[in-house]
């Protein structure tokens, strides 16, 4: 904790700059400097966020998973979802992003108490995507959040599909236990503009019945080939051959479909190729 | 001949218990699907005969077998903490599982599984050459020793989990919050078999392991082999609970609840309480399997949680009243 107090005492940059205030996606009040230089991000879809609203030169430091765009990969890490707060404190960071999903509340009192102030942004839905974009634009005032975000705007529209039968799809994060994606989340967001219908009942990201996934049987099933394997996918279905004979398997990339950024266009495509 | 007609009511009750939380079990589940249709609907007889059935023989094997290792632990212990946690064979068998999914193994069907069930067992062995000095095995020192593997065992569990991927991670995790998803035929079919040898192994025991109620000198004095059973009741104890933890993964609770709560009901003695013990254990888990199906619609609840919400309260006026 000293240390900590040390560090924000020589950290005169953002003492010095007039501050403002601004509010986050969680309704906090937030004191950051009027002219926002460095920034740390806590979550890979916020970087790519960042980047996409041209606030890539800001970035001082990023989290352990954040891999796209390529430039990012030379940047400091801070650490995953429980970040190394000295290390966030010590690359001297006007504002750190954190997202609501994937970062832990306890960050928070500890960046405060550093004097580092902390930008929490929400992208559960896909709507909030764009919406990030902009605010995060005006936030670092790139001056592009607002184009970028009328960009991705477009470019999800353009994705826009119906589909008569709608296929049931089904989206398995994790395979034994299943974990899916719900309704009410982005990813669902995805099936219902490409014309699809999640199969899933349940809402966010539950843990799911293998029970009601054969009662509600899909006619896709996406899995992320990074994480899950094929057999184990194939397995959650081994008790209704003629279900699993019907079914359409298919892998895709999990940095498109369980990361909120702006490459959820390309998750969107992917999915409007699958079911053409 | 005393002892079985003495049992008789106590097990007629228990088994009645059984059957009743075996038939809720089958006939509940988040998919609303009936026995009449299991001919005609192929998906509704995966559901209810490859899905839901073996899931609660399952919940019903686990809950014996937990039951039965811990009565097992404390009777040789002579100490009523004594289960298959704190002894860290169920935090043995996780660092096992939880070493293995950091290294990839997960993709491997049942190799998981057979690193739990390893894990399990080595906790077993360090847990006892720990515990053991000049020929003579201490339970305190048991008791200590289990302690500090657990803590160990922790510190690997984190270790894992700090070293692996964040979806290798997630495997783990089906052990460390315990689960019976996905239980299939072969599973019940092992759960089974290593549950009727342990007790009969036991059963035929029984007699000597009684004994140890009225401490170790004093079973001696009786002509029993103390240091043989207590080894042979370990073995029993950690293999049976190898086989549950590495098809459930780690369920509290049940091993510490049920025997206390037959002790309470019925007599202090072995012999008596190793039916009823595994019938107990087997009833509890299937119940709150049930719950954790159904209190969520298409979702599921974790098993742990429910035991230890069930269990705290019922074990806390256990204490209250007499241990």
């Amino acid at each position: 904790m000293v240390f900590l107090l040390l560090l924000t005492a020589c950290n005169p940059a953002s003492r010095a700059r007039g501050m403002r205030e601004v509010t986050d996606d969680l309704g906090r009040s937030v004191q950051v400097p009027v002219t926002i230089r460095r920034v740390v991000t806590l979550a890979p879809n916020l970087t790519e966020i960042v980047f996409a609203a041209g606030g890539g030169e800001t970035l001082v430091g990023v989290d352990q998973f954040s891999d796209h765009p390529h430039d990012v990969r030379s940047l400091p890490r801070v650490g995953g979802m429980n970040p190394d707060i000295e290390k966030v404190v010590a690359l001297q960071p006007d504002v750190v992003l954190a997202s609501t999903e994937g970062n832990q509340p306890g960050i928070a009192p500890s960046l405060a108490a550093a004097g580092v102030p902390l930008f929490v942004v929400r992208t559960d839905r896909l709507h909030e995507i764009p919406a990030a974009l902009a605010r995060l634009g005006e936030l670092l005032g790139t001056g592009h959040g607002e184009v970028a975000a009328s960009t991705l705007r477009d470019q999800i529209r353009r994705q826009q599909r119906r589909r008569d039968p709608q296929p049931q799809v089904v989206f398995v994060v994790w395979a034994d236990p299943l974990y899916v994606a719900g309704r009410e989340t982005f990813t669902d967001d995805l099936f219902t503009l490409t014309g699809a219908r999640n199969a899933v009942p349940v809402k966010g990201w539950p843990q799911y019945s293998q029970e009601s996934l054969l009662a509600n049987a899909p006619d896709i099933v996406l899995y992320p080939a990074a994480t899950v394997s094929r057999e184990s996918v194939e397995r959650l279905f081994s008790a209704a051959p003629s279900v699993l004979r019907g079914l359409q398997i298919v892998p895709v990339d999990d940095n498109h479909f369980t990361r909120p950024g702006p490459r959820v266009v390309e998750a969107a495509a992917r999915l409007n190729e699958i079911m053409d | 001949m005393t002892i079985a007609r003495s049992l008789l009511p106590a097990v007629v009750v228990l088994s009645a218990i059984l059957i009743v939380a075996l038939l809720i079990g089958v006939s509940v589940g988040s998919a609303q699907v009936s026995w009449r249709d299991i001919a005609d609907d192929e998906i509704a007889g995966a559901i209810l005969l490859r899905i839901r059935v073996p899931r609660v023989l399952a919940a019903a094997l686990v809950g014996a077998i937990l039951a039965v290792a811990g009565l097992t632990f404390q009777t040789l212990l002579r100490n009523p903490l004594a289960d298959p946690f704190i002894l860290g064979v169920s935090g043995g068998a996780a660092a096992g599982a939880a070493v293995a999914s950091a290294l990839g193994w997960g993709r491997v069907p049942g190799l998981v599984q057979l690193v739990a069930f390893a894990g399990a067992c080595a906790a077993t062995a360090a847990v006892f050459l720990l515990a053991r000095r000049r020929d003579h095995t201490d339970p305190t020192r048991l008791l200590l020793a289990g302690l500090v593997l657990n803590a160990f065992f922790s510190a690997v569990i984190l270790m894992a989990f700090s070293f692996s991927k964040q979806s290798d991670l997630t495997g783990a995790l089906r052990w460390m919050m315990g689960t019976l998803f996905g239980a299939t035929w072969t599973e019940v079919l092992l759960l089974a078999i290593f549950l009727t040898a342990a007790l009969i192994a036991l059963a035929w025991m029984a007699s000597d392991l009684r004994m140890l109620v009225f401490g170790e000198e004093d079973a001696r004095g009786r002509g029993v082999d103390v240091e043989r059973i207590k080894l042979a009741g370990f073995v029993c104890g950690s293999l049976i609970t190898g086989a549950a933890v590495s098809v459930s993964g780690v369920i509290g609770f049940v091993g510490l609840l049920v025997p206390h709560l037959m002790r309470l009901i019925w007599r202090r003695d072995f012999r008596f309480l190793l039916p009823l013990t595994a019938l107990g254990g087997a009833s509890l888990l299937v119940a709150a399997d049930v719950i954790s199906r159904v209190a969520i619609p298409s979702a599921e609840l974790p098993i742990a949680a429910l035991t230890a919400l069930l269990g705290v309260p019922l074990f806390l006026s256990l204490l209250r009243r007499d241990l």
